[in-house]
């Protein structure tokens, strides 16, 4: 057990450590650990149903035919339900996706029959028995054949679809969204400058890899409430989705949101919830469980976006940024999804974490006949991927070192964004950051270091930069109630997905109280009917906003305590003050009360009772932020920028190409750290997460469009046992409307490490390597053909 | 999820096993031997086979033999590749059992990853260098054949029959070695190649897998090797081009990286075992 010392010591109470910035267990760690804690499959409901999907085969065809009559007469079988049977669109900005196939697929993998049947044998038995018959179509390989005149149209009837005013897709082609950022004078500037680079940049598409694949178990209660349990990260998203799509009132829809075993942005939106409640429905509103395979959960379901990019820099002979011309083709896929936000956010960052006065960019979400994209960890800035090795070009031909060259131009208060909003006085360290990450790596041994005959280290750096990409009005909310003994009980619509917030917010609570964090009780499971509303636990902002909302009710209720106890203290509340359990006089702490005789009211000894039980109340919302110009992108959508620094050492085998990483480094602004071991348990986390789609992972397509690689055993994704040695400094430049000066950093530590893994590479082969993920053939291959 | 009902065996003798597959065959079920069990359920999810019974082997006592006797190593078709990695007798083999990581060799067995259907089977290399013999168990009863006798890209049993035991001779088992192995990326991935080599008295050995559709040992290829008249860069040139076959062309890897790391690979065969300067 550990010892805190908290209780009791009241005197001292003022001079103990805080309990920010400590290590505190995160709560969920022993239910973890055990295999015990339950994800949202982990609960049988008697009585339930199964359903299972059958899938496309093809990337793009015609639907001619569905026979389903075998499969509904198969044994257990209790219904069989096609595109037909579900005339809706959905899609949480663009309601471009049926919830199965209509006329035709759009992927591989995507659902074209459900069969719902007593168990889960009898669903998959019954699949293999109806009979599709498709008529193949040409398929959309890449973005720029989706762009190319003549390009076969994914969605014809794009101009009848229903979208959010920020999304602004262009029907009669295959574009989904553009945006565009015009800043100064791009052109004039360009023509300018003394040195320009330009290149071109990919990434394939891919997956998240959660551990726990989606499921979601829906029903239709007698009295009309919809009750979904599901694995999601947004739990109001998919109330209010449902409410759209389905015309349900929204207090007619119960999500039950368990924790999450990994969302990296996959479990954001609407997932499976449309089509389990459908399928419920279908069966007269018995519970059907909804259930992906790792395959579907992989390829049916939505993964990681693709994109290619063509990027111009501009700059003078000191090396001062001073135009850039950028081009982001992100590759949805077959559906919008997130992704349409996505390619958004990609133009609120495009010019990564610089000041540069004219930038001219265009980022386009374009439709293909791939794998659909969502969120995924990092949401767009994987442009930084292109700026940073476009940089390291420039410092090449410059002639200056690429640490060097970043700090020149690194982003610092009062320069603007692309979207020309003010770089306030909380924006982080860059080029503390920078230097941090250097010194990291060990820079001053140079960037290219023979270490044997045909055996190279090469080091590489990048800069990053994330704010949340999340609607102006996004909140939080938090509700606090008390135990018998004194304790706390906290609520909020946030999930535990992965990170660890709750224990943060506890910490927060518990620091308002100077109370122990293990007095502070969390609640995992969100359910929207009694959870207080949340946003979306997305976007790297929870513990920034939640934590601000724990702050207010925490405040709230000590005020509450203070007004009961004032009576029996016989004082003015403002002389009151809390610590340690306690509510006393702070000129005469001995003279004061234990929390639990007050905050289920105080009973004075004759019995009569005043003040009934303390309930502490806070929210909070975003603040100031506006949507973009759709000319010019012009706008303050970004609530709060984290910065930072990473850096990579790689060692390659120049004869083959094979290559390993050897240290990947952090140095990140995160304004205060409420909890070191969870931070950087976070950053090291997003940081294998990157090195696994920058050396590993991304869908490898056959010449019709269906992947390849959609089974685990050729998806690699990095395991235990295969990193390497991780380094991660924190720098502390507060973020003053941040709770106790926090930030964001739950996804920012993915940002940095393609570019800077690539630059690394690049310079140990002295050739450019720039597309992801880098392989060893792709090295030597390059190592060959740079003699052209 | 393996979405039909099927019948599950746990013999525990030879006579137990042939008996469960003679008479779930004679019942119309089809029989699969089951080891590890990590192809048999990921195919059968699939849909790529739909076994009616499984016959586990792992715990047939014969299969699960791990000795030194009369001057051969002997090594049960039903051990763990952790087990087999963890065993000193034949160093290349124990250095070949080492693919993926030590969770999944917990579950791979030496009888699945030679017998099984996947094509690299990286285990059977070292056994194709040496004088190994095959015990095997069928309707018939047992034999005990060369293992290069039923080994030709693929072990050629006999309906019904199953490998119990593979018996390397010790001299053999100790004999200098070298293994390279080249990856697409990620080390737990299968092999754009892997080569095991033994230096006998008579020259090196040398089996290899990943870069064709299936592992091979060619007598032409050790010849060229061992052909001291030839330069040993032209040795390895020439030794490749004696394989007289297709380099595999896939999502891993293309064939001319294949080509590569087997000419490359070579070299290096030949650098660590040809007993050259
Ligand atoms: C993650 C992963 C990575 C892998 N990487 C590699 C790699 O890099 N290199 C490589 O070579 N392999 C690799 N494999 C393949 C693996 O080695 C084989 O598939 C495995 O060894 C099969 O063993 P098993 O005991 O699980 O077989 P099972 O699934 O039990 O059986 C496989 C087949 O062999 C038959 N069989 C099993 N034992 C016997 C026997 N004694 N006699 C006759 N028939 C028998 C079964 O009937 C079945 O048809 C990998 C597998 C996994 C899961």
């Amino acid at each position: 057990m550990r010892r805190t010392g908290f209780r009791g010591r009241i005197i001292s109470i003022v001079n103990e450590p805080s309990v920010i910035g400590k290590s505190y267990t995160r709560k969920d760690g022993a239910e973890k650990v055990h295999g015990r804690i339950r994800y949202t499959d982990d609960l049988q409901l008697a009585g339930t149903l199964h359903a299972a999907l059958l899938t496309s085969p093809h990337a793009h065809a015609e639907i001619v035919s569905i026979d389903t009559s075998p499969a509904a007469s198969a044994p257990g079988v209790r219904g069989v339900a096609t595109g037909d049977d579900f005339p809706y669109l959905l899609g949480i900005y663009l309601g471009d996706k049926p919830p199965l196939a209509r006329g035709r697929v759009r992927q591989f993998g995507e659902p074209v029959a459900a069969v719902i049947a007593d168990t889960p044998e009898q669903a998959e038995a019954a699949l293999s028995l109806i009979r599709v018959e498709y008529r193949p179509l040409p398929a959309v390989l890449s973005v720029r054949e989706a762009l190319a005149p003549g390009a076969p149209l994914i969605h014809e009837e794009m101009d009848k679809y229903a979208r959010i005013p920020a999304i602004l897709p262009e029907p009669g082609s295959n574009v989904a969204n553009r945006t565009r950022i015009l800043k100064g004078d791009p052109e004039g500037a360009m023509a300018a400058a003394a040195v320009t680079v330009e290149q071109e940049f990919s990434f394939p598409p891919g997956d998240h890899v959660a551990m726990e694949p989606r499921a979601a178990r829906a029903e239709i209660r007698p009295n009309g409430t919809v009750v979904i349990r599901s694995s999601t990260q947004a739990p109001f998203v998919v109330r209010a989705l449902m409410s759209r799509f389905f015309d349900l009132p929204p207090g007619k829809i119960e999500i039950v949101a368990p924790p999450v075993g990994g969302g990296f942005g996959g479990k954001a939106g609407i997932q499976l919830e449309g089509l389990a409640y459908l399928l419920s429905r279908k069966v007269g509103g018995r519970p059907v469980r909804l259930v992906n395979s790792r395959e579907q959960d992989i390829v049916s379901s939505p993964g990681h976006i693709g994109m290619e990019a063509k990027v111009k820099i501009g700059a003078d002979r000191d090396g001062r940024l001073t135009a850039m011309d950028l081009l982001y083709l992100f590759d949805s896929g077959s559906s919008a999804d997130y992704a349409v936000n996505v390619s958004r956010a990609g133009a609120i960052a495009c010019t990564g974490p610089y000041r540069v006065d004219n930038v001219r960019a265009e980022s386009l979400c374009v439709y293909t006949n791939h794998p659909f994209a969502t969120a995924y960890r990092g949401f767009g800035h994987e442009v930084i991927f292109a700026i940073e090795r476009a940089l390291d070009r420039l410092a090449d031909q410059l002639e200056i070192d690429p640490v060097e060259l970043r700090i020149i131009n690194a982003i610092r208060p009062g320069d603007t964004s692309p979207t020309r909003s003010r770089m306030d006085p909380n924006t982080g360290d860059l080029p503390g950051c920078l230097g941090q990450a250097a010194e990291m790596i060990g820079w001053e041994k140079g960037s290219r270091e023979e270490i044997g005959p045909g055996r190279v280290r090469g080091r590489g750096i990048s800069s990053f930069w994330k704010a949340p990409a999340m609607p102006p009005n996004a909140d939080a909310g938090v509700i606090l109630t008390f135990n018998e003994d004194g304790s706390i009980n906290l609520n909020s619509g946030i999930l535990e997905i992965g990170n660890g917030t709750y224990t943060g917010l506890a910490q927060i609570v518990a620091e308002r109280f100077r109370d122990d964090p293990d007095r502070v009780h969390v609640n995992f499971e969100v359910r929207t009917v009694h959870s207080p509303h949340d946003w979306a636990t997305a976007a790297s902002r929870s513990l920034f906003m939640a934590g601000r909302a724990a702050l207010a009710a925490a405040d709230d209720a000590i005020a509450r305590i203070k007004k009961i106890a004032a009576a029996p203290l016989r004082c003015p509340e403002e002389d009151l003050d809390v610590a340690g359990g306690r509510v006393f006089l702070r000129d005469d702490p001995e003279r004061g009360l234990d929390l639990a005789e007050v905050v289920l009211g105080y009973q004075y000894p004759d019995g009569q009772s005043i003040g009934g039980q303390v309930i502490g109340r806070g929210s909070y919302i975003s603040r100031g932020l506006t949507g973009l110009d759709p000319e010019t992108g012009e706008g303050h959508p970004a609530l709060e920028w984290t910065l930072g620094a990473e850096a990579v050492e790689v060692e390659v085998d120049l004869n083959d190409g094979t290559f390993e990483v050897i240290r990947a480094v952090c140095a990140m602004d995160v304004g205060r750290v409420i909890n070191p071991r969870l931070a950087r348990g976070n950053v090291v986390g997003a940081m294998e997460m990157a090195l696994g789609f920058s050396t590993t992972e991304g869908f490898v397509f056959d010449d019709r469009g269906r992947p390849l690689n959609y089974l685990l055993r050729d998806f690699k994704i990095p395991r235990y046992g295969e990193h390497p040695r991780y380094g991660v400094e924190f720098l502390n430049t507060p973020q003053k409307d941040g709770p106790y000066g926090a930030r964001g950093l739950g996804e920012q530590g993915i940002l940095g490490i393609p570019g800077a893994l690539a630059n690394a590479v690049s310079r140990a082969i002295g050739r450019p390597i720039d597309s992801l993920p880098i392989t060893p053939e792709k090295i030597w291959q390059a190592i060959r053909g740079g003699g052209q | 999820m393996i979405a039909h009902n099927l019948v599950y065996h746990r013999p525990e003798t030879i006579g137990e096993a042939l008996g469960a597959f003679a008479g779930a065959e004679a019942e119309g079920l089809k029989p699969y031997y089951l080891a590890g069990g990590t192809e048999i359920t990921t195919f059968s999810r699939r849909g790529l086979i739909t076994p009616g019974a499984l016959i586990d082997l792992k715990t047939i006592p014969e299969c699960r033999v791990l000795t030194r006797r009369e001057g051969s190593a002997v090594f049960g078709a039903g051990l763990t590749l952790n087990e087999v990695g963890e065993c000193p007798f034949f160093p290349l083999l124990s250095e070949a059992a080492g693919i993926v990581d030590h969770t999944v060799r917990n579950r791979l067995t030496l009888g699945g990853n030679i017998a099984g259907m996947l094509p690299y089977r990286e285990t059977v290399l070292p056994f194709l260098l040496t004088d190994t013999a095959a015990r095997l168990a069928g309707p018939g009863g047992e034999r005990e054949v060369p293992l290069a006798d039923i080994f030709s890209r693929r072990l050629k049993l006999k309906p019904g029959e199953f490998l119990v035991q593979l018996r390397v001779p010790e001299a053999e088992a100790g004999l200098p070695w070298f293994r390279r192995r080249r990856v697409k990326q990620s080390r737990l991935d299968y092999p754009l190649l892997t080569i095991c080599a033994l230096a006998a008295r008579d020259g090196i050995r040398l089996a290899l897998s990943g870069v064709f559709d299936s592992p091979v040992r060619s007598p032409e290829v050790e010849a060229v090797l061992n052909d001291r008249s030839l330069e040993p860069a032209r040795r390895a040139e020439t030794a490749a081009a004696a394989f007289g076959l297709r380099a595999r062309d896939d999502q891993r890897g293309s064939a001319q990286y294949r080509e590569m790391l087997l000419l490359r690979g070579l070299e290096e065969t030949i650098r660590e075992l040809g007993g050259e300067g």
